[in-house]
């Protein structure tokens, strides 16, 4: 997922300038995170050199002229397959997990001590995540639920690094 | 030396040291906490986290002064318990602390208002002032409105919260919560912290949490984990710190971040 995917979702409702364009993307993460224009004009400029959005200059009257990008037939292609594309599930995909086997089979007292850290990390995460969707101004919209979705993530995460630990004790 | 430790154990409120209980089954020693040794200050929101049998429903009773350790030392504000009749820790328990337990335990027969009266039927209030203790303790909880109607007539949420307005009602300096969200919906556990929460920040109450959720990471200044009768862990917690990372910072700074996770 990038930037890129969610500006072509706005953009294949509405063709928009580059403020717009900002203002649609925060309202759809409900304000929790924000760009800065430098990066919504480095982006847009990039998936037009792509094909993937063209631009036209609107002349206004006692301000600099406006730039309204439009979907091209390759961006809403691209969004298409986007949308389609497969869940890619890796086992051994995050960091922790190759960093436990590694120390597992260089030296077990790291391995356990990675885990101890590992706890502290997750809580400390939970305790972030909590406080952050506890913020959020509407607490049913789909922004809220995505922070449920990873606080629920790491409650499983720390239910496993506990039971790992409990086994790693007992044998 | 002397003078720079001086205003910090003026702060302490609660101090164990080297804190044990021991429970006899015949021949038997089980040992529920060993050498437990931890300071608590004033104002401070501590969840005391723990699989079951760890010894943390112990610990929150001993600070509560429901039971008494079998070995090592507690001073309350200062004063080591230890000393005390059995009046002086009655009199502590009803003025120092309030109670929130996970089974909420309101009296069915008696309307909110009269349940939240209950712990000052033991106090020295005179009659006419408990009336406007109950209404603010309710106020407080965002209850003020239900005071005439009857627990069952609530949702579990609103129990709980009751149950925290009858903990409030005799102005505890601390709270003492076991297992508050333990029978509540993710949501109705969600507005029992957050008024928790409250307490602390706008009340200046100390607040000690009792609890297997690690969701209370959310509220907590400190989390204090047990396992088998000892502290295994004891750390700060930060709210909204650096941790979470903005996926969407620093696009603008090369190619490939355009892309990212």
């Amino acid at each position: 997922m990038s930037v890129k995917h969610l500006f072509l979702a706005i953009l294949s409702k509405k063709a928009m300038h580059g403020y717009d364009l900002k203002n649609a993307f925060e309202h759809l993460v409900s304000e929790q995170w924000t760009l800065n224009f430098g990066q919504v004009y480095t982006t847009l400029n990039r998936m037009e050199r792509d094909g993937l959005v063209s631009s036209k200059e609107v002349r206004q009257v006692e301000k600099p002229d406006k730039k309204i990008y439009h979907l091209t037939e390759e961006g809403q292609h691209q969004l298409d397959q986007w949308l389609r594309e497969e869940a890619d599930w890796n086992v051994f995909g995050d960091a922790l997990s190759f960093r436990l086997a590694a120390l597992e089979y260089l030296d077990r007292s790291k391995a356990t001590a990675l885990l101890s850290e590992y706890r502290v990390y997750l809580l400390k995460l939970i305790g972030e995540l909590v406080a952050q969707k506890a913020a959020i101004k509407d607490p049913n919209s789909l922004t809220a639920w995505i922070f449920e979705r990873n606080i629920m993530k790491a409650e499983a995460d720390l239910n496993w690094v506990d039971l790992y630990s409990q086994h790693k004790n007992s044998v | 030396m002397g003078g720079l430790v001086q205003p910090a154990q003026k702060q302490c409120l609660i101090k164990m040291q080297g804190i044990s209980r021991d429970y006899f089954c015949g021949d038997n020693v089980i040992r529920a906490l060993a050498d437990i040794n931890c300071a608590i200050t004033k104002g401070e929101f501590i969840g005391i986290m723990g699989p079951s049998a760890s010894g943390k429903s112990t610990l929150l009773n001993i600070i509560g002064c429901l039971d008494s350790p079998t070995a090592g030392q507690y001073c309350l504000a200062g004063k080591d318990i230890k000393g005390l009749s059995q009046m002086e820790k009655a009199s502590i328990r009803n003025n120092v602390f309030g109670f929130v337990f996970q089974s909420i335990n309101l009296l069915p027969m008696l309307d909110i208002a009269a349940n939240v009266a209950l712990p000052l039927k033991y106090s020295s209030v005179p009659k006419h002032e408990r009336k406007a203790l109950v209404s603010e303790a309710l106020k407080t909880v965002g209850l003020a409105n239900l005071s005439e109607r009857y627990p069952d007539q609530l949702s579990g949420g609103q129990q709980q919260k009751v149950a925290i307005a009858r903990a409030l009602v005799n102005q505890p300096d601390v709270i003492l919560a076991d297992e508050p969200t333990g029978n509540l919906d993710s949501a109705s556990g969600q507005s029992v912290m957050e008024e928790l929460r409250k307490l602390r920040d706008e009340f200046g109450r100390t607040v000690i949490v009792v609890t297997h959720d690690p969701r209370v990471a959310g509220y907590a200044d400190r989390l204090i984990r047990l396992k088998d009768g000892t502290i295994v862990e004891d750390m700060p917690i930060q709210q909204i710190g650096a941790m979470l990372k903005n996926p969407f910072a620093g696009l603008d700074e090369g190619e490939n971040n355009g892309e990212f996770l």
